[in-house]
């Protein structure tokens, strides 16, 4: 999940732990393929021996901040099957691939476990940056049920395993309980019609507050965007003939965009050319009903230092709605992967901490905080609370970006953003920035740019 | 400025001299330094220069398993990028903002340095120190400051444009227009960059002979007069060096853009070096960003060799 963190802190203490080149170290890691799959969370090989050896994991710091015990929990089991320490190198999402890049041309410093946002997998697999994990796929815990997109987002296009589920994310409405109810609307919308109609009230109740917004919709959230265009039967592009083609010029996709146009122009004030990064704390702020946002946005929004926490009460979720009652709008799935690089030092011990950091007891514990990897512990995560509960319902219909190594470049060149901004902005006709978009997308997915 | 001419042969005398009484000694004492310089400053150079003669491969296998040695294609990168509209584009609009920005900084600045040379010593001391803090701020810093400044909801600047009679610029947003947006960029840059030129020109200033400024005050120069024909004959030199460098910085303004637009910039406020960083650097298109490196490196000693020989046949004529 390409999740800018702000307020960098962590600068991950280049402990350029010297990694020998070339090691396969002593441990029996042969795969004999006896792995009960499924269920059991402990591992059913002998574990290899890595004792007086370190092993390097770079995780994203939403761990650290997010579910740091869970972590603790798996390295203290890995030390104590291997003998082998962790070093865990905590990192930022922004420039990570730039930072990717250089360490995996390089051949010391590498590190043995890296986790990866689901969208940026692609180009690393075409580019055999990662070790193949196909032959042990059945002795990650739950590998049969992976959710789907981040399953997808860790194969190659031939079919191997190239990277592991490790947990995801998903968008709902967080609205303020408060204002909906004092402008008349206390049951949450079951189609777009309705939000729509229940917008209509909640900004007519509001008219006195030029800042207000219905509904706080950024002109360059294109999760957002994306997700109605995907619910209206649109698609980002399509493959033809072995061709990436963008479609995003068709009806379907015009019909998602404008609602979403409405909804970024109608309900929403001052957000036309920001991002989705501030949206919490412009929601703290007060002048705003509604966001799309992931469920951990709603403890943004709350956050005592950041936020405002005398809104914890007032805030609820549901998932957003679709053109029909039966149908949510999807949301897009999120989420990060770990995957061991090709020039690791110790691989094996890496494989192995993936193994545990993954496993039924690892995951049940992430469950608390995040959308685990795995469809059989989404009840444990909807237990938690109304907001998990919500993201968990959405988590069950997702999209997600074309899976071609090309993908990256789209984001790293905001075609969608700047399209949607223009949009937003209403500079151009949603006809004429989608034949734009569109003439980028057919450039950059097939690498002719 | 005439005596520059005589100076000269005596330092080369001089050296010449030396030269043949320390023998190797020089040498040894200069390679430290050169060695540092050759290794943070012409090996990335070299290796950009390689890099942009290299093929752009799409995927990144060769990068990570080759170390990134593609075929060679001669010009070929650079012909991608010339023949593309969107670089000339870019490039037009990076012209403008450097000159639009030098502009401003050098006119600013040498305001404030002569402001600093009139005023008292408690006002010049108060002065100094303010324009030092400006200067000590980082421009990430500085530029999220402007940025909430000028944002369209809770910022002060459309706040107080409100007050003014007749004025409507509640919720106006300056980043949604490209050449508003680098608008604010430029005040951005222009104040972090006047605190430099202000100090050093209120320098070059104080060096004026006070007998010269009273000659010609004597001979009935005006304020006006006496800048134009003494105060800033004497700066000359001083100006050659700040101009370049600003035009130097200001080509390259990279961060004041980048995090104003969070990130994200938008086609409309692609100066060159952020068209380098976006085509090149973050879409891991390292041949392509090391082309356009190449050809902004190449822009901008064009650009400065007219420049500064233009400015020393001035002086020379004089």
């Amino acid at each position: 999940m390409k999740r800018i963190v702000g307020g960098a802190t962590a600068l991950a203490a280049t402990l350029a732990v010297a990694i020998t080149g070339c090691s396969s170290s002593g441990g029996n890691s042969g795969g004999n393929g006896t792995g009960g799959g499924g269920g059991g969370g402990s591992q059913s090989q002998a574990a290899p021996n890595g004792s007086g050896k370190t092993i390097t994991v770079w995780l994203q710091s939403d761990a650290k901040t997010g579910w740091p015990a869970v972590v603790a929990q798996a390295n203290k089991r890995f030390e104590q099957q291997t003998g082998a320490k962790v070093n865990i190198q905590w990192q930022q999402w922004s420039n990570y691939t730039t930072k990717l890049d250089s360490t995996f041309a390089g051949s010391t410093g590498v590190p043995d476990v890296v986790e990866l946002g689901n969208t940026q997998t692609a180009s690393y697999i075409d580019a055999g940056a990662f070790t193949d994990l196909t032959s042990q796929k059945s002795q990650f815990a739950n590998s049969s049920s992976w959710l789907n997109g981040l399953a997808e987002s860790g194969t190659s296009p031939d079919g191997k395993l190239e990277a592991v589920p490790y947990y995801a994310g998903s968008r709902v409405v967080i609205y303020r309980t408060d204002i909906w109810k004092k402008a008349g609307v206390t049951t949450a919308p079951k189609t777009l019609d309705e939000l729509n109609a229940d917008l209509d009230k909640v900004k007519a109740a509001n008219s006195s507050d030029p800042n207000f917004s219905a509904f706080y919709m950024p002109g360059k959230y294109w999760y957002a965007a994306m997700s109605l265009v995907y619910g209206a039967g649109g698609k980002i592009a399509d493959q033809q003939n072995g061709k990436w083609v963008g479609t995003l010029e068709s009806q379907q996709a015009q019909t998602g965009l404008a609602e979403w146009q409405k909804l970024a122009t109608d309900y929403s004030v001052g957000g036309a050319t920001q991002d989705e990064s501030t949206q919490d704390a412009v929601m703290a702020k007060g002048h705003v009903a509604s966001i799309a946002g992931n469920g951990w946005e709603v403890g943004a929004v709350t956050a005592p230092k950041t936020g405002n926490p005398g809104l914890a009460k007032k805030l609820s979720t549901f998932p957003f709605p679709g053109t029909a009652a039966s149908a949510y709008t999807p949301s897009f799935l999120g989420g990060s992967d770990l995957a061991v690089p090709q020039k690791a030092g110790n691989a094996d011990l890496g494989e192995q901490w993936i193994k545990v950091f993954t496993d039924t007891k690892s995951q049940t514990e992430l469950a608390k905080y995040a959308i685990p990897n795995t469809t059989s512990l989404l009840k444990v995560y909807e237990k938690q609370s109304q907001a998990n509960q919500s993201t968990g319902e959405a988590a069950k219909n997702t999209w997600f970006v074309p899976n071609t190594p090309n993908w990256a470049n789209v984001e790293s060149a905001n075609v969608l953003q700047n399209m949607l901004e223009s949009i937003a902005t209403k500079k151009s006709s949603i006809a004429a920035a989608t034949k734009t978009a569109d003439g980028q997308l057919n450039k950059i997915l097939n690498g002719t740019n | 400025m005439t005596t520059t001419g005589s100076t000269i042969p005596v330092r080369a005398q001089r050296s010449r001299r030396s030269l043949r009484r320390g023998g190797a000694v020089p040498y040894l004492l200069v390679l430290p330094a050169l060695v540092v310089l050759g290794l943070v400053a012409a090996w990335p150079l070299v290796k950009i220069v390689l890099l942009s003669l290299q093929e752009q491969e799409d995927s990144k296998y060769a990068l990570f398993h080759s170390g990134g040695t593609t075929p060679w294609v001669g010009f070929r990168n650079f012909v991608d990028t010339l023949t593309s509209s969107e670089f000339w584009g870019v490039l037009y609009r990076t012209v403008v903002f450097t000159a639009v920005n030098v502009g401003l900084s050098l006119v600013l600045g040498t305001a404030v340095a002569l402001l600093l040379n009139r005023v008292s010593n408690w006002a010049r001391i108060v002065l100094t120190a303010v324009l030092l803090f400006v200067w000590a701020v980082p421009t990430t810093v500085s530029t999220q400051i402007f940025a909430w400044l000028f944002n369209n909801q809770v910022g002060v600047v459309n706040y107080l444009l409100d007050k003014l009679p007749g004025v409507n610029m509640a919720g106006h947003d300056w980043f949604a227009s490209s050449t508003q947006g680098l608008g604010v960029v430029t005040v951005i840059v222009v104040w972090g960059a006047i605190p430099l030129l202000a100090i050093s020109l209120h320098a070059g200033i104080t060096q004026i002979p006070q007998d010269v400024l009273e000659a010609a005050r004597c001979d009935g120069a005006g304020g006006l007069a006496t800048f134009r024909h003494v105060i800033l004959p004497f700066l000359r030199p001083l100006l050659v060096i700040l101009t370049t460098l600003s035009v130097i910085w200001d080509f390259g303004v990279f961060n004041q853009i980048w995090f104003v637009r969070n990130g994200h910039p938008e086609p409309g406020y692609q100066t060159i070096g952020i068209y380098m960083y976006a085509d090149g650097i973050s879409s891991s298109r390292y041949n392509t960003g090391a082309t356009i490196a190449v050809l902004m490196i190449l822009a901008l000693l064009l650009v400065m060799v007219v420049y500064i020989r233009q400015l020393f046949r001035i002086g020379d004529a004089e």
